[in-house]
């Protein structure tokens, strides 16, 4: 026999489990391996020392009483058993089915989808050309700058607005309203940039183009905390030197809003 | 059908009497057992009482090819390893409880031995409950069935769900840790040539 086969058998020797013949092969090793009969030796004092443990018994008033004070608890085990559900069904002990599981995770599922596309998910804004409700019919080189200039204006506004927020790590409050408007103002990029063909346009139309850039990130931007929203606007507006180029578009508008203005008094005159 | 098969079968019928006297027969090893899973008597006492509850609650499951004491223990257990998760057995409450244990087998063993003998005693049984509590749910559950509540390995694979060949592995591991764990003690107190 082997150490190994003997100490296979160590658990059977010490609770007296062990067949007759393999108790005798068990001795007849111990007999000349002194590693084996030290072993389990040891094994058996140590269950010898397990038996002095004693344990402290409950008192007869705990026993006496013992019923009295399961009884409540299991009456209400039976008042849970017998609610009634929409005065149909009464539950039972019975187990719930698995499938029943798994309708209730589906449909917990779905609600969870239908919660989210409702109420939690922010759409994103493709770039496709879609006719912005309310513009200006008429694509007069008047209508367009001052939609263009309208246009500048607002979005300057909410760049400022989000810009001065103090928190660059945080969102802004009204973050949810500052999307809607980027939205509001991308689908206005999207005619401007059909509408601004003059050679004389070709820097609003640029800066019309940079701008909705940095508005499809703010309303692509998902509403969760930590997200830097602040210091992308900020990294956008600083490379392409945005508000400086509104202020002069503004500017170079006013003068030739002016100088038409001359020439019709001219033409009047 | 045994008596207690009878009982059972009244009890799920919903006889309160039948389930009472299934308390009352089984109680005594519940709180046992309970009590050699946490090593507390306040943890044992409590968990008994749920122990009841719990069966109570599922008796509908009860299948009549198992054994009620081997389904009560496996309740048991896990019910004794769920307070474990949870609470972790509080080292506090624990180790007042040990301590009274220890007072009160001084105590018992005051009037027949030495106040000497009597404190050594005291001493070696907050050891074994400290060598108990150093092994892992499994080993100690395992082990106090075997040893202190006499299961065979089948039994206690029943009980606990997991084949015999895993209950020996379990049980040899714990033997030998209780060993290495207890080894100086022994030493200590003049056991090994008792």
């Amino acid at each position: 026999m082997t150490h190994n086969e003997c100490r296979a058998m160590f658990v059977d020797v010490l609770y007296h489990q062990l067949p007759e013949n393999d108790a005798l092969r068990f001795e007849e090793h111990c007999k000349t391996c002194a590693e084996c009969r030290s072993e389990i030796t040891k094994l058996r004092e140590t269950l010898r020392v397990m038996n002095l443990r004693e344990r402290p018994e409950p008192d007869t008033q705990f026993w006496n009483r013992y019923w009295e004070e399961l009884l409540p608890n299991l009456e209400r085990q039976d008042q849970k058993k017998t609610i009634k559900f929409f005065g149909l069904k009464q539950f039972s002990n019975a187990p719930i089915p698995s499938w029943a599981y798994g309708i209730a995770a589906v449909v917990l599922v779905a609600v969870g989808i239908f919660l989210g596309r409702t109420y939690m998910n922010v759409v994103p804004v493709s770039n496709t050309h879609q006719e912005p409700a309310g513009v200006i019919a008429s694509s007069s080189e008047d209508s367009v700058t001052a939609l263009a200039q309208s246009y500048l204006q607002r979005s300057k506004n909410l760049l400022i607005g989000m810009i001065n927020t103090s928190d660059e790590h945080s969102l802004p409050a009204d973050f949810a309203a500052q999307q809607q408007v980027s939205r509001d103002l991308i689908e206005k990029a999207t005619y401007l940039k059909t509408v601004l063909k003059d050679p004389d346009q070709r820097r609003l139309l640029q800066l019309v183009k940079d701008l909705e850039v940095i508005l499809l990130q703010l309303a692509n931007t998902e509403i969760k905390p930590g997200v830097p929203v602040v210091e992308l606007v900020k990294t956008g507006v600083d490379q392409k030197s945005i508000l400086l180029k509104i202020n002069l578009q503004e500017m170079l508008g006013k003068k030739h809003h002016s100088d038409s203005s001359a020439k019709i008094d001219k033409h009047t005159l | 059908m045994t008596d207690e098969h009878l009982l059972i079968e009244r009890a799920q019928r919903g006889e309160m009497n039948a389930f009472r006297e299934l308390v009352e027969r089984s109680k005594i090893n519940v709180y046992r057992l309970a009590y050699d899973l946490t090593g507390s008597r306040h943890d044992a006492e409590d968990l008994s009482q749920d122990v009841f509850v719990k069966a109570y609650r599922s008796l509908s499951q009860f299948r009549h090819d198992a054994k009620w004491s081997t389904w009560l223990y496996r309740i048991t257990v896990n019910t004794c390893m769920d307070r474990r998760k949870v609470k972790s057995f509080t080292q506090l409450s624990f180790r007042d409880d040990m301590d009274e244990g220890v007072v009160a087998g001084a105590m018992k063993h005051s009037s027949s031995i030495s106040p000497e003998k009597s404190a050594e005693a005291g001493l070696i049984r907050q050891e074994i409950e400290k060598a108990l509590d150093r092994l892992t749910s499994k080993e100690r559950s395992v082990f106090v069935l075997r040893h202190y509540h006499d299961q065979s390995l089948k039994q206690i694979s029943e009980t606990l769900g997991i084949s015999e060949g895993t209950v020996k592995s379990f049980l040899f591991r714990a033997i030998r840790r209780l060993q290495k764990e207890l080894a100086f003690y022994k030493e200590d107190f003049g056991l090994e040539n008792q």
